[in-house]
């Protein structure tokens, strides 16, 4: 039998652990592998250990090793934090263990899934009638999203991928950004089209996509071809102009699908949503839940305008499988997973507890955090902000150098009032600041400019001077 | 910020949920969409919702239409439960919230993680300098193990999959065994292998892949070769001659992949190790640590025998050689994570080796105890070799009858199991893999099944 007892303590524990984390250190108080392994690394028992003894034991060998992520300090990668209500969701969704594979094996988390693919589509302002799937990640969405873009382009051609695989099939092009993510590179890979198939597209200082250069790059080759654009680069936070790749590519034949692993929440926001132009005319986008949606890890979003070649690359049967039934939508025919967590639990809850125009705020707010990011720092002499401050991403750089720059990021690491971790922009190392967390407020963020500044002024060769 | 109230909040639900699973109906209440809709759907609201108001209206819509696969009294799919230990370091995992791509952006998951890996391999009597990785489930381990063979097998014939793709590749062909799983067949479509890559190989009565007909497959044509395996078929839970399967792909150089979803938890029991013999010479498996393992949804296990080729498959930095912290990413198709070792290592210690032994095998005792009850009555046949967990029941020896018996079941809510088919013709399935799952419960089902039955095949 489950104890309520086991149960309050874990809550208890997670409780404890947030509630260190408004004055807390940010980042982990233990990095060395060897010493977490001291806790961890215990031989496997033959015999049983007591639940309410593995989870205390789990929970204090685990939270030296643990990274404050959730701080509204915490401005490493572009993480996010939990909103309360997702949390809470999360939390009661592990408890019901539902496997969201289909309708049948879990009506609740169907409906729920279908529920929150049409909100997400109005709040993004996608295409009414996109399909969508809920996966791990922004990884898989690409997965899923250019999956369904081999499907179409390959269909187009005359061959059908699902059973013809590549092996003969003609050879598909992908066009992407000079600035695209890893992570377009390795779903590439996973799918068999191999990094030769992408051609890198030439980007301005600001790493957005050259529209004469993709026009070229289209024209210089024919056949199956696949365009793959960013709203919201990684580092900068910058926006390829959509509206005119998207017209480009379709005028070439070409899929347009855009990685908004962040950047596509701009939409959501009404002074942000200009940054993204035609963006609504792509045939597929990518995004995150558990980055700016502030839902625990992990969820990522897929969207297909077109459902169709969606469902071909997707669709899965099985004798003990109940077939397709009309108007109930199985969560693993739109994703790469069968078996799978019932994620849309938690991206309903944090949906319903913001509501449309607490999601505009939250995107705002971390867009102005990140502005006074900017403001704050780029006033100081020896400081240098790289990018133009778009969006939620600021690069910042400490005396024209390298060695410095690097060293400031590695003392505030170390001084523990917020963390961010170093990047390198256009080749030169930079400071790279994210504000995605609900949490994060202006006050997060002037608290830790002085953290910063303190830490700069601490090395000479850094400035400010 | 957070309030420990609405943890509470949420911690008093799920025990509620947990603690009325004994005696609650087992399946969900409503199935109809549109009721289900009603409850929890409408617009999306403009303005923000109290998290406490919200987490309330979730449980009331949501409850009706949850499937209670926790009960210890469902035997539909091979789901499993959630031991308590696991889902209490996954309630956790929540709240620390870590993305586990990388150690350095969540160090205590990338140690559980390493931690877990060695102790899996150790287990499930694989070879111990395996690398592995944690996906979602058995389907993406699929995917991740099928990755590092096409690798493997494309790099013998001198061939950088990587880095050129698969178009002019040199044809892979993959020898399946016949009643392969479809999440196979999915994984072999994502990697670009395309569907009529792949050569069914003749199976036995039980689903069985024939050694004789592999050899001749193998024998037929050269080039890269993938062979996949079965340990545990999905229906009846058969296991191929994995020893017989693996030295005869050693002869023709071909690599060898084990689906052991469930299947591979049988080298955890003593009593049942003999059936997957042979099963640390092959070069890839896969399985679910959510199923048998009974941790929450979701977590399955992607276990290597060549590392090199894993990491060349999914690594994003150079080395693959551990350099003293290992990153999740190299190893998975994910990117960004949730950290699931928690939930494995609360599972594994609160177990112990001596307690997953126990699991699968009480899960097996109960499963020969259906067939036994069950297969003793007049006009109920059992269809397949109980070996494992799985049992295939066929009521008057008639399709109809059979899908009646089922849909009684399903209605009267005693205990939940589902339709399949099994050589042509209509069959219960009954899978026993819940931790929570005891003999007790299997003859109460049985009494449940039975009651259904008699006005079904006398009718």
């Amino acid at each position: 039998m489950h104890s309520r007892d086991l149960l309050n303590a874990a809550a208890g524990h997670a409780a404890d652990f947030l509630e260190t984390l408004p004055a807390g250190r940010v980042g982990a108080d233990e990095l060395d592998a060897d010493a977490l392994r001291a806790g961890l690394a215990v031989a496997l028992a033959d015999g049983p250990t007591d639940p309410h003894a593995v989870l205390d034991e789990l929970v204090a060998a685990a939270t030296p090793g643990i990274v404050r992520s959730q701080s509204p300090r915490y401005f490493g990668y572009v993480i996010g934090g939990a909103l309360p209500a997702a949390l809470a969701a999360d939390v009661v969704a592990a408890g019901w263990d539902q496997n969201a594979g289909g309708y049948s094996v879990s009506p609740a988390s169907a409906v729920v899934e279908e529920v929150v693919g049409g909100w997400l589509v109005e709040l993004l302002g996608l295409p009414a009638g996109a399909s969508f799937g809920l996966t791990t990640g922004c990884q898989m969405a690409h997965v899923t999203c250019l999956a369904a873009a081999r499907n179409a382009v390959l269909a187009r051609a005359g061959w059908d991928a699902e059973v013809g695989g590549l092996q003969g099939a003609p050879r598909v092009r992908l066009l992407v950004s000079e600035e695209r993510h890893v992570t377009i590179d390795r779903a590439a890979r996973i799918l068999g089209f191999g990094t030769a198939a992408l051609v890198p597209v030439a980007v301005d200082d600001w790493g957005r996509m050259d529209p004469a250069a993709l026009r070229a790059e289209l024209a210089a080759g024919d056949g199956p071809t696949i365009v793959c654009a960013q709203a919201g680069d990684v580092n900068s936070g910058g926006f390829d102009p959509l509206g005119e790749v998207v017209e480009a590519g379709h005028a070439a034949g070409a899929w347009v699908h855009i990685d908004g692993a962040f950047g596509l929440w701009a939409a959501a926001s009404p002074r942000h949503r200009h940054l993204l132009g035609g963006f609504a005319g792509a045939d597929s986008w990518a995004t995150d839940a558990h980055k700016w949606l502030n839902v625990p890890h992990d969820c990522g979003l897929a969207f297909v305008a077109d459902p169709q070649p969606h469902r071909n690359a997707m669709v899965v049967s099985a004798a003990y499988l109940r077939t397709s039934v009309e108007g109930e939508r199985d969560g693993s025919r739109w994703v790469p997973d069968f078996s799978r967590r019932a994620r849309g639990f938690a991206v309903y809850a944090a949906l319903r507890s913001l509501g449309r125009d607490g999601v505009a705020e939250l995107v705002e707010r971390c867009c102005a955090c990140a502005r006074r990011f900017a403001d704050v720092l780029g006033a100081e002499d020896g400081v240098e902000v790289l990018n133009d401050v778009v969006l939620n991403q600021v690069l910042v750089r400490f005396g024209d150098d390298d060695a410095a720059t690097d060293a400031v990021v590695a003392a505030v690491q170390a001084e523990g009032s917020c963390w961010m971790s170093p990047t390198t922009w256009r080749g030169r190392r930079a400071m790279r600041i994210s504000v995605c967390n609900w949490a994060t407020t202006l006050g997060d963020v002037d608290r830790s400019c002085e953290a910063i500044l303190a830490a700069a002024r601490a090395l000479p060769t850094a400035g400010p001077g | 910020m957070h309030s420990r109230d609405l943890l509470a909040a949420a911690a008093g639900h799920a025990a509620d949920y947990l603690e009325g699973l004994p005696e609650r109906r087992v399946g969900p209440a409503e199935t109809d969409p549109a009721a289900l809709r009603a409850a929890l759907g409408g617009p999306l609201p403009d303005g923000p919702q109290d998290p406490v108001a919200v987490l309330d209206a979730l449980v009331a819509g949501a409850d009706a239409g949850l499937m209670t696969s926790q009960s210890s009294r469902f035997f539909g799919f091979v789901f499993g439960g959630s031991l308590p230990a696991a889902l209490a370091a996954d309630w956790v995992a929540s709240a620390w919230d870590q993305n586990a791509a990388l150690y350095v952006a969540a160090p205590a998951a990338a140690v559980a993680e390493e931690v877990v890996g060695g102790w899996l391999a150790e287990l499930l009597g694989l070879p111990g300098d395996a690398s592995f990785a944690i996906t979602t489930g058995c389907q993406m381990a699929h995917a991740t193990g099928l990755a590092a063979a096409r690798h493997h097998v494309l790099q013998r014939a001198g061939w950088d999959v990587e880095a050129r793709g698969l178009t002019g590749a040199p044809p892979v062909r993959l020898l399946a065994n016949g009643d392969y799983h479809v999440t196979l067949g999915r994984a072999v479509r994502l990697l670009g292998l395309g569907t009529d890559s792949i050569v069914r190989i003749d199976t036995d009565g039980e689903g069985s892949m024939s050694p004789d007909a592999l050899r001749a497959a193998l024998a037929a044509s050269d080039g890269p070769t993938i062979v996949c395996a079965q340990a545990g078929e999905v229906n009846s839970g058969a296991f191929d001659p994995l020893q017989d399967v693996c030295r005869v792909a050693a002869d023709h150089d071909a690599w060898v992949h084990v689906d052991g979803a469930f299947g591979l938890w049988a080298g955890a029991a003593p009593s049942h190790r003999h059936l997957v013999a042979g099963v640390g010479r092959a070069d890839s498996w896969a399985t679910d640590a959510h199923k048998w393992l009974n941790v929450p949804y979701d977590a399955g296990l992607a276990f290597v025998a060549h590392p090199q080729a894993h990491h060349a498959a999914f690594g994003a930095s150079a080395a693959y050689l551990p350099t003293g912290a290992r990153d999740a990413m190299d190893w998975t198709p994910d990117s960004s994570r949730r950290a699931r070792s928690f939930a494995i290592w609360a599972a594994l210690r609160s177990l112990g080796r001596d307690g997953v032994a126990e699991l699968v095998e009480r899960c097996c005792a109960c499963a020969r105890r259906f067939a036994e009850v069950l297969g003793a009555e007049d006009g109920v046949e059992v269809l397949n070799d109980v070996v494992l967990n799985q049992v295939l029941v066929r009521f008057g020896d008639d399709d109809d009858v059979t899908d009646a018996v089922v849909a009684a079941v399903q209605a009267e809510g005693t205990c939940w199991t589902g339709p399949t088919t099994w050589r042509g013709r209509r069959a219960m399935r009954i899978s026993v893999s819940n931790w929570a799952t005891t003999i007790s419960e299997v003859d109460r089902s049985c009494a449940a099944i039975l009651a259904a039955a008699y006005p079904a095949t006398t009718r």
